[in-house]
């Protein structure tokens, strides 16, 4: 069942159903690019309604979003494809607040979409490269919660990364 | 001699309930609390282990050194994920490519097994990563 819906050529529609009851009618090409629900669909075969508990569903429109961007992008194969994508995930990811990328990243790890996962852990990544200490703690708000002269000590053994 | 070894054995046995002071362990493998930071921090406080190893992997080896007197709960997932004595064998010797094969896609492959040769790879064999 499963080897034949793939190999049709007329498109077939998921409905995804997330934590909060909203439904996304996505085209089965565009929801398989998550591995999670390519392995639903591989095993229920003909099911079309796929509940997501773990997945609030403003996050889950927004990796479906993803997922139809990268979908579109990759049936016009052209040289310039991935160019277009890398300009869109940067587009994705620009504005989004430390929330909302934190849920994002947990409902595509959930989702198992490891190319996002990728482009969000990046992007973490870049919020904490190249910068010091102070300023992490500023971007992250967190305070530090060492005792007084723990922290000296820390900084003293590895003064060399300090300079 | 077998009698000064059964004593030696004796005495660890006795010190065994000393905490060990190396490594916080309980606290580091507890489920992480809100509570337990003065503020909320989405993304490190809350934010699966196998995720925070995937974005410090992305995180010049360097500065990550720099990073762990951010906040008690930084140093320990850092010194813990990155540099501890045990992990520092496994990025050199022979085992990466068997675990290579045991590790599905699933579970994400430690950072320091991974090869990302545009840093870190000279930091790596500072001595002053070893922490005790």
């Amino acid at each position: 069942m499963s080897s034949s819906s793939t190999t049709t050529t007329t498109t077939r529609l998921l409905m995804l159903k997330a934590s909060d009851g909203v439904t996304f009618e996505v085209e089965e090409a565009v929801a398989t690019k998550l591995g999670a629900i390519n392995n639903m669909v591989e095993e229920e075969g003909s099911e079309d309604l796929i509940c997501l508990p773990n997945v609030n569903g403003k996050f889950l429109g927004m990796v479906l979003e993803w997922c139809k961007k990268h979908a579109n992008n990759n049936t016009n194969s052209d040289k310039g494809n991935d160019e277009v994508n890398k300009w869109w995930d940067k587009e994705f990811v620009m504005d989004l607040d430390q929330n909302t990328l934190y849920h994002l990243l947990m409902a595509a790890d959930y989702l198992s979409g490891t190319e996002l996962v990728d482009l969000l852990t990046e992007k973490v990544a870049s919020m904490i490269r190249g910068k010091k200490v102070e300023e992490i703690r500023e971007t992250f708000k967190i305070k530090s919660d060492f005792l007084p002269g723990q922290e000296e000590e820390i900084r003293k053994k590895n003064s060399w990364a300090f300079e | 001699m077998a009698r000064v070894y059964r004593k030696e054995k004796e005495s660890i046995k006795a010190n065994e309930d000393i905490p060990c002071a190396v490594m916080d362990w309980d606290n580091f493998r507890r489920k992480k609390k809100k509570s337990d930071y003065g503020n909320i921090c989405y993304v490190f406080d809350e934010l699966p282990d196998d995720l925070l190893i995937e974005i410090l992997r992305r995180v010049p080896a360097n500065s990550l050194v720099g990073l762990q007197c951010v906040s008690k709960s930084w140093f320990r997932f850092i010194t813990a994920h990155c540099f501890s004595k045990a992990n520092s064998r496994l990025r050199f010797g022979g085992l990466v490519q068997r675990l290579d094969t045991v590790f599905h896609d699933r579970i994400r492959m430690p950072f320091w097994i991974t090869d990302r040769s545009d840093y870190g790879v000279d930091a790596y064999r500072k001595p002053k990563f070893m922490i005790p």
